[in-house]
């Protein structure tokens, strides 16, 4: 990885290609309607993914897409309520299954005092959760599994996440500890990722690397 | 025209609506305007106008940073104009219509424009394709290919990752922030987040294997 390639530096590499305009479409640009539904968030995902993939690349869709994409927004924004309600739809089967992997997972939280922490909160403050254990590309078998991170100051509350390599949230907990005893079930198997949210006292958060688990 | 078909636009704050002539009362000191012209004309065209500049504001802070260009905005706008007064001849009041109303005609109107610059366009020869070719300020013309260049290879780059990857991280690298990638793909928060996060990674390492790091500036 190229480590002077941070987020702005790579916007502002990215910023020619942004500025090619052009109004004329090729055989290939989805109408006017489809660039509207994708905007709305409207039909599969697959034709969704389909059409933006197309648009953010082709500077003819890609400005319509900003025309209808700053009229429709204004429209959600006058009828928060419908987005909620529509948000809420499409999010539940999801929000659902989220649901029952930390009631599971939360059953299972162990919080550890004495020396164990000590030793971690020692081990000194850093400007974002850095993650001790299991060590980056570790791999562990389903069951119990104890993730340890560095404390930062200021925080109200850490958040543990394990995602699968889709991107999928496979697993959710808060805790005010630097210490989470989880429990990884069979379908995390595979490797995964895990890392360290902390939200901040001035409401800001911090954001730890994302280290491979590989679950075996 | 005959008295029975005449009518009167009016106009009180947020109103917009034509009446009959012979609706109108007596009293002549009122916010109505016989014909199309007077104080009572300019109020209905003022209301309009503030609803129409208020309305710009909120879509240029939505779209500026998502490559919206004004031009299309005002394009759109004058539609929207057009239709508002239409809207009041036919008796409506704003407040009638609702705010929902105001947008469902501009999208509408941002639809119609692109109809017909796409019909336009298929007629004709020439491809207008335009570049800024200011890529930083007092940038050299010889930084401004090198530039271009530079972003060309990271749109390939982008063009090898997965594609629900590739979508995330150019709509990410455009500006668009993660509500909206949330919203138009339906997917949560976190979900698109991870995408985001582990599809600029990938970017990363295939730059790295391509060879290509920041241009050096200054």
């Amino acid at each position: 990885m190229s480590p002077d390639f941070d987020d702005e530096a790579l916007r502002a590499a990215y910023k020619p290609v942004l500025q090619e305009s052009t109004t004329t479409h090729g055989p290939d640009c989805p109408s006017e309607r489809e660039l509207l539904s994708a905007v709305r968030g409207e039909g599969n995902e697959a034709e969704r993914l389909r059409v933006l993939d197309h648009a953010t690349k082709c500077p003819a869709c890609r400005r319509e897409l900003a025309l209808l994409h700053a009229v429709s927004t204004a429209e959600m924004r006058a009828t928060p309520r419908a987005i909620r309600d529509i948000s809420w739809q499409r999010w539940k089967p999801a929000a659902l299954a989220a649901a029952l992997v930390l009631a599971v997972g939360l059953a299972s939280v162990v919080r550890l005092r004495g020396r164990d922490t000590e030793e971690i909160t020692r081990a000194g403050a850093d400007a974002r959760p850095v993650l001790v254990s299991p060590s980056n590309g570790a791999a562990v078998s389903t069951g119990f599994v104890r993730f340890v991170w560095r404390p930062i100051p200021g925080v109200i509350q850490y958040t543990l996440e394990i995602d699968a390599s889709d991107g999928t949230v496979l697993f959710s907990a808060p805790t005010r500890d630097t210490t989470f005893r989880a429990t990884i079930s069979p379908t995390a198997v595979g490797e995964n990722r895990w890392l360290v949210r902390a939200k901040l006292q001035d409401g800001s958060e911090q954001r730890s690397e994302a280290w491979v688990l590989r679950v075996r | 025209m005959q008295a029975k078909d005449a009518y009167v636009l009016t106009t009180t704050g947020t109103h917009l609506r034509l009446v009959r002539d012979d609706e109108l009362p007596a009293v002549v000191e009122q916010p109505y305007v016989r014909g199309m012209a007077g104080p009572g004309l300019d109020r209905a065209s003022s209301t309009i106008e503030a609803l129409i500049t208020r309305f710009r504001t909120m879509v240029r802070s939505v779209g500026a940073r998502r490559g919206l260009v004004d031009a299309d905005l005002d394009e759109v706008l004058q539609d929207v104009r057009i239709r508002l007064w239409q809207a009041g001849e036919g008796g409506k009041t704003l407040e009638e219509l609702g705010s929902s109303y105001l947008y469902q005609v501009a999208t509408t109107a941002a639809l119609d424009l692109l109809r017909r610059r796409r019909a336009r366009r298929a007629d004709d020869t020439d491809d207008i394709r335009e570049h800024t070719d200011v890529i930083t300020d007092n940038a050299s013309p010889h930084d401004a290919v090198e530039g271009r260049e530079l972003a060309s290879k990271i749109d390939a780059a982008i063009d090898t990752l997965s594609i629900d990857r590739r979508v995330a991280v150019r709509l990410h690298l455009s500006g668009w922030d993660r509500d909206d990638i949330a919203r138009m793909l339906g997917w949560t928060e976190a979900r698109t987040r991870n995408l985001v996060y582990r599809g600029l990674e990938d970017l990363r390492r295939r730059l790295t294997d391509m060879g290509i790091s920041p241009r050096r500036t200054g």
